[in-house]
């Protein structure tokens, strides 16, 4: 038996003891691009005050891993949650809203231990963003690698969205939309 | 807008400064800079990106832009500086083997000055 801790004290540096599955933020702001740097934030501080989030701890051996904050693939990790929330936030406002300036964001941020295709248990964050803005299913989209020869001046966000999350789901319902990006942790 | 926009000149060279959040809200400033100081008479520019902590795909899309503009009028867009996290964008989106990125200004106004 698992002994558990309060999920605010991060004094506790062992993921065995840390209830990751209530890790939790919900957060809603009006949708505007001024806005999305504090949601880039609320994530970078949510991978940022989980101790030992990106360690090996309750990783299996043989996966690679996220090493500690000042590492590069930390940085290059939280900057890749970063990206992904800030390309789809920011579709969502310019397309979606049509920079009207009305409407809400609404951001989900967990933990979650998931199922990846092979079935396999992973630990993963998992970004869910909710809109009452025109449909948009980014999942439906064809998208093509950059090419540094051709140089295109559009389609590098939704690229990097798949390029950098490991499963993507959309669903509407009624008025709203919600975008559901995956992304493992190891 | 959390960037920070600073022109200024070397070797008769725009050189822009850039600091901050290169993301959605500030590209587009950028790009219309960028786009305003190239012409036939002036094809060449410098970014120095040092303190930029942060690109999108729109930041990206003013760099390209910039870029298409000097070759376009024969000349060179350089980017100085790049953060290992930007780098990584870069990576990415394969652009970096479109741009040509140096370590420091040193290095990018080299062949400017001899030449």
């Amino acid at each position: 038996m698992l002994e558990q801790t309060n999920p605010l004290d991060n004094s506790s540096a062992d993921l065995r003891v840390f209830p990751l599955e209530s890790a939790r933020i919900n957060l809603r702001v009006p949708a505007r691009l001024d806005c999305l740097p504090v949601l880039c934030a609320t994530v970078r501080e949510f991978c940022a005050t989980i101790p030992g989030l990106l360690n090996a701890n309750d990783s299996p051996p043989n996966r690679a891993t996220i090493n500690a904050p000042g590492t590069t693939s930390y940085s290059n990790f939280v900057y890749s949650i970063e990206l992904v929330l800030q390309e789809a936030a920011s579709n969502i406002v310019r397309h979606g809203y049509q920079e009207s300036g009305k409407g809400f964001l609404e951001l989900a941020v967990s933990l979650p231990e998931v199922e990846d295709l092979a079935g396999a248990k992973r630990r993963a964050i998992v970004l869910e963003l909710t809109d009452n803005a025109l449909p948009f299913d980014p999942t439906a989209q064809l998208v093509d690698t950059p090419d540094p020869l051709n140089m295109p001046e559009s389609g590098y966000g939704l690229y990097l969205i798949r390029k950098l999350t490991d499963h993507l789901e959309y669903s509407r319902f009624g008025s709203l939309n919600n975008l559901k990006m995956v992304k493992y942790v190891h | 807008m959390e960037l920070d926009y600073q022109l200024t000149y070397r070797s008769g060279i725009p050189l822009i400064y850039l600091r901050g959040r290169f993301d959605a809200e500030s590209a587009s400033f950028v790009k219309n800079q960028l786009l305003s100081l190239v012409n036939e008479q002036q094809p060449n520019l410098v970014v120095n990106m040092q303190g930029v902590n942060f690109v999108d795909s729109l930041g990206l899309v003013a760099l390209v832009s910039g870029m298409k503009l000097c070759r376009r009028n024969r000349g060179v867009f350089r980017l100085v500086g790049l953060q290992p996290t930007v780098r990584f964008l870069f990576e990415m989106t394969r652009l970096d083997q479109a741009f040509e990125l140096f370590p420091t200004e040193e290095a990018a106004f080299a062949d400017f000055a001899r030449g």
